[in-house]
């Protein structure tokens, strides 16, 4: 095995992707080169362990801009000297941000629970352009919640897409049942008789799953 | 230059007799085993692509070499990539496996009719090849890339049947090659050392496009959930589920999203082709 390089010998010149607006926000992996020698460029796949960068693929600075060339890299307009323990993601307006993990994670769910919330109040006055728009985002920002799917299910639904609303419970089918799924979307949907469960959002087992909107949740008497 | 017919049936006499020569030289196991055999035969032809990448395949509805692309205006071709030198940019490429293509996080699945479908104009060789330009070793120095390619370039599907030799007289244990252990015993193409498994699994290349939607040969679709935040992604999806082709969501890992999509391909592979299968025990229980 190759020995590892440190990260404080690197520095960031892009990441290994190119990105279209419909798949922001992304986190993604960074092109570094070696401080000492910008020639050589380290793309993944690597692994980042305890300050070291692991198997990263090593090709030339003029590989690396044919890549570019070829769509299958991104390559900044400047680098960055590459620090332990950040992630670089990319914004819904192609901004590049190269932060510390855990400012990533808070702005990723920022991200997520404002583009929900604008999603479900786009849904409830029927602007299903726009809720979709945002439910993108919150897909994008977090797709370990189900909430967007859902939101897309409810949309499909009042687009009378029944296909559309099949495929988005089949997405999701080893997490969620068909029928529970298809609760969540009735909730949006404001089926008549429907009592969804009390959900807390905190709770660890519910973190997968899509949350009900607070519209659908009866108000105490 | 492509080989042609002839040549690519010599390769694979010429590659089998090696390959036995070199089994009775390691004292490894030379017919090939049950196992061996089932899994060489119904291995899929694996692509994966970044999200971006597939997207677009959605858009179009089918996979196009690189050289399509470049005419369509869709992706610059450069004239000195790997495939350019190495006279394949007009291929679509596919690994006999599980994906191995670093930095993807989409990929596709097709069944190896596929390949009974082009054997007139499509290639195997028993390894990557756009690795010969720069990453492996050649015995021969004064040997160029594209003469060594051409020696080893197979015809599809009878490619399968070297894949079943090999995996019998090189592997601990055939599942190794879906795994993407190394070989126990050393390979007798010499490419070197320090190469990844793509050093040794079979590349299956298609000239020029490959139909995506509605191919009767698509098997499985993998994608991240946030995947369908793409109208064209979303649009296939839906033309698979109508289809009864599989769609398998990859989570993603803290190994990344090509660690994960590799490994979830794995388990695909294991529970579609050798779970609890009578040639697996009968090749462990020998």
């Amino acid at each position: 095995m190759k020995p590892p390089r440190q990260i404080v010998d690197l520095e960031v010149i892009g990441y290994a992707e190119v990105l279209t607006k419909s798949l922001l926000p992304a986190i993604v992996p960074p092109v570094f080169a070696l401080r000492s020698d910008p020639s050589v460029v380290l793309l993944p796949p690597y692994r980042i362990n305890d300050g070291d960068l692991w198997n990263a693929t090593s090709v030339s600075l003029s590989e690396a801009k044919s890549l570019a060339g070829a769509r299958e890299i991104t390559l900044n307009p400047r680098s960055i000297p590459a620090v332990v323990g950040y992630e670089m993601f990319v914004d819904q307006n192609f901004e590049v941000h190269y932060k510390p993990r855990y400012r990533v994670e808070d702005q990723l769910a920022a991200i997520f629970r404002e583009n929900i919330d604008l999603a479900e109040k786009a849904l409830a006055v029927g602007e299903l352009d726009l809720a979709e728009s945002h439910a993108n985002v919150a897909l994008a920002a977090d797709d370990r919640i189900l909430t967007p799917i859902v939101v897309k299910a409810a949309i499909r639904r009042a687009n009378g897409n029944e296909s559309g609303e099949r495929l988005m419970a089949a997405l999701v089918a080893n997490r969620l049942s068909e029928a529970n799924f298809r609760r969540l979307v009735d909730s949006y949907t404001r089926i008549p008789n429907f009592v969804p469960p009390v959900v807390s959002r905190s709770s660890r087992s519910m973190y997968q799953m899509a949350a009900i909107p607070t519209a659908a949740i009866p108000k105490a008497a | 230059m492509p080989t042609d017919a002839t040549q690519r049936h010599e390769n694979l006499s010429r590659l089998c007799q090696q390959l036995e020569a070199h089994a009775e030289s390691c004292g490894s196991a030379f017919p090939v085993s049950p196992l061996a055999l089932k899994l060489s035969g119904s291995l899929f032809l694996a692509h994966s692509r970044s999200l971006e990448a597939f997207s677009r395949i959605c858009q179009d509805g089918s996979l196009s070499s690189r050289k399509k692309l470049d005419a369509e205006g869709t992706r610059p071709l450069d004239p000195n990539c790997d495939e350019c030198l190495l006279g394949t940019s007009d291929c679509v490429f596919f690994y006999v496996g599980p994906f191995r293509y670093p930095s993807t996080n989409c990929g596709l699945l097709f069944t190896g009719a596929l390949e009974v479908e082009h054997r007139i104009s499509g290639i195997a060789t028993p390894f990557d090849s756009g690795a010969l330009i720069n990453h492996y070793f050649r015995p021969d120095s004064l040997e160029t890339p594209q003469e060594f390619l051409a020696r080893h370039e197979l015809p599809i599907p009878e490619h399968r049947d070297y894949l079943g030799h090999s995996m019998t007289a090189l592997f601990r244990d055939p599942v190794d090659y879906v795994a993407g252990k190394a070989p126990h015993h050393p390979a007798p193409i010499e490419l070197g050392e320090g190469a990844d498994e793509r050093q040794w699994t079979h590349e299956v290349r298609i000239p020029s496009q490959v139909q995506v939607r509605g191919s009767v040969h698509l098997h499985a679709v993998f994608v991240p959930l946030r995947a369908v935040a793409e109208a064209s992604i979303e649009s296939l999806l839906g033309a698979c589920e109508r289809a009864g082709i599989e769609t398998i969501i990859v989570n993603s890992s803290h190994d990344g999203e090509f660690q994960a999509l590799k490994d979830r391909c794995l388990v695909y592979l294991q529970r579609e082709l050798y779970s609890s299968d009578e040639a697996a025990q009968a090749d462990r229980g020998s």
